[in-house]
């Protein structure tokens, strides 16, 4: 009856897979591309990734514009540094966080320029589900649904559409930002956990934490989307 | 030593996901039974009220199990043979059981009230329908029952549905309800020892 | 068989529903884990749940297909040609 709980590993591995050409000797064969300034590698590794990138920066700032300004920031960074990269990291790690660094900039930039710095109108704190979804003190059983989820028909199919997915793209656009940001690593990006607390300096705990309201809330925005939609 | 296993169906472990091989094959757990994490879980006769799912199994254990609350972690497991018994017809019948036990509790809980009425109406009921009807008009009339007979309406709810667990649950509760956690204790090895008989299970 | 044991206090839908996250994560304690297993077992509505969070993780790696983001500036370009005239 209770589900199985998807490990770590196999959501990164679907990742990594589609990444693999990059580690192991195709790091080292694109690292020396760009060494040798080859454009036709460097433009096949730009369309790979900045869309990806774009969306990583956007987790940060304002606006699509100046997350576009931090992705193309980002390549000249890696263009002019790429004799500085050691393959400590794999060069996927090392683009990111380079990515990161100057995304953060732009972001510390932009919350100095605005009025109370950005903070946005709530922290995002709260309940996952509201509190009146469940019974009280004085029924029959506190603390349990007293309704239950509405129940998701045909989600895969329905989740897939293009509609469903700009509503998720937007739903995920207005999380608080940290939470968009770690959600936009880990469940969009697949990168691990580990990752995403070295990236965002984050505690595991804290990393967790906005995980999960992250997660809540769109999970609670898919359901309000399905029940319009079915309506 | 010989113990239970609950999978799903096409013995696919319920929380692990992982797929089980054909009996007599031997499945070991990484190194290390550091944490409840690893290892193959089991279960004693007693525990089996908490682990329901489609499929239940025979297992044996390598010697060195440990017993984790209502569980036995072993470093090794192989399948031995399925419990044909253990079908859904099975599971409807337990949750029927557990229905009525729902509403023996129920019952208690009014003649405790002094509600012979009320209680010979909630004896009366004849079907589970009847019960869980019975049992929500009686909630609404009788304050001081009232909870155990909302448990004794959502057991027949659970039966009517087929969900056993819940229905397990519900009665677990209803127990307690009237007699504390040493009542929700028996009412388990009630189940427990419902389902070893109809399962044809022997304790080991 | 007969021995008397601990009741052991269950966790509620509204405690599962915050402990999800962990849950996925492997970051729960091992009482809490048995918990929230033995929460799972019982409550299809939890189940669901859960289920939708899973629905929603899969959702979101679906959105991993955002076009490119426009051409390398002409800065860029212009440091890989510097790069080509040192190597040769």
């Amino acid at each position: 009856m209770a589900g199985c709980s998807p490990s770590r590993s196999e959501a990164l591995a679907s990742r990594v897979g589609s990444n693999r050409a990059c580690r192991s000797s195709g790091d080292a064969a694109l690292v020396e591309a760009l060494r040798s300034g080859d454009e036709d590698a460097f433009r096949e590794l730009f369309q790979r990734k900045s869309g990806l990138m774009k969306r990583i920066a956007r987790g940060f700032v304002a606006s699509d514009a100046v997350a576009e300004e931090i992705v193309q920031e980002t390549w000249l960074a890696v263009v002019n540094g790429i004799d500085r990269f050691e393959s400590r990291s794999s060069l996927n790690t090392w683009i990111s966080s380079i990515l990161i660094n100057q995304a953060r900039k732009h972001g510390v930039r932009e919350r100095r320029s605005t009025p109370f710095g950005g903070l946005g109108s709530h922290t995002g704190d709260g309940p996952s589900v509201d509190a009146d979804q469940f019974e009280k003190e004085g029924d029959a059983w506190p603390g349990h649904w007293a309704m239950g989820p509405r129940p998701w028909h045909s989600p895969e199919r329905r989740l897939l559409s293009l509609e469903a997915r700009e509503h998720l793209r937007h739903a995920l656009g207005q999380l608080p930002e940290r939470q968009r940001q770690v959600v936009g690593l880990r469940d969009v990006e697949g990168c691990s956990a580990e990752e995403v607390c070295s990236l965002l300096d984050l505690s595991e705990e804290n990393q967790r934490v906005l995980l999960h309201r992250g997660r809540s809330r769109l999970r609670a925005s898919l359901d309000r989307y399905l029940a319009e939609e079915a309506a | 030593m010989i113990a239970y296993k609950f999978l799903r169906a096409g013995r696919i472990g319920p929380f692990s996901g992982f797929q089980w091989p054909e009996c007599g094959v031997w499945v070991r757990a990484e190194e290390g039974l550091a944490g409840c994490r690893t290892g193959i879980h089991a279960c004693r006769l007693r525990d089996l009220p908490w682990w329901l799912a489609n499929e239940l199994w025979e297992i044996e254990l390598e010697d060195d199990a440990a017993t984790d609350e209502h569980k036995l972690i072993a470093r090794g497991g192989c399948l031995r043979s399925r419990i044909e018994a253990w079908t859904p017809a099975c599971a409807d019948q337990y949750a029927k059981a557990c229905a009525w036990r729902a509403r023996d509790h129920a019952i208690e809980a009014l003649r405790r009230h002094g509600h012979e009425k009320q209680a010979a109406r909630m004896a009366g009921a004849g079907t589970l329908i009847e019960l869980r009807d019975a049992a929500g008009e009686l909630a609404e009339l009788n304050p001081e029952a009232r909870i155990s007979l909302l448990m004794s309406q959502d057991g027949a709810a659970c039966a009517l549905t087929h969900a056993a667990p819940m229905g397990a649950y519900v009665a677990a509760h209803a127990a307690k309800r009237i007699g504390g956690p040493v009542a929700y204790d028996a009412e388990r090895r009630w189940q427990s020892e419902w389902l070893a008989r109809h399962l044809g299970l022997r304790p080991s | 068989m007969t021995a008397p044991r601990e009741h052991v206090e269950e966790i509620s839908c509204q405690e599962f529903v915050e402990l999800v996250t962990d849950y996925f994560e492997g970051a729960l304690g091992p009482r809490t884990q048995n918990r929230v297993e033995e929460h799972l077992v019982m409550c299809h509505y939890c189940e669901t749940y859960a289920e939708q969070i899973r629905a929603t993780m899969r959702a979101l790696r679906a959105l991993d297909d955002e076009p490119p983001a426009g051409e390398p500036s002409p800065a860029i370009l212009a440091a890989l040609r510097r790069r080509r005239e040192d190597s040769r």
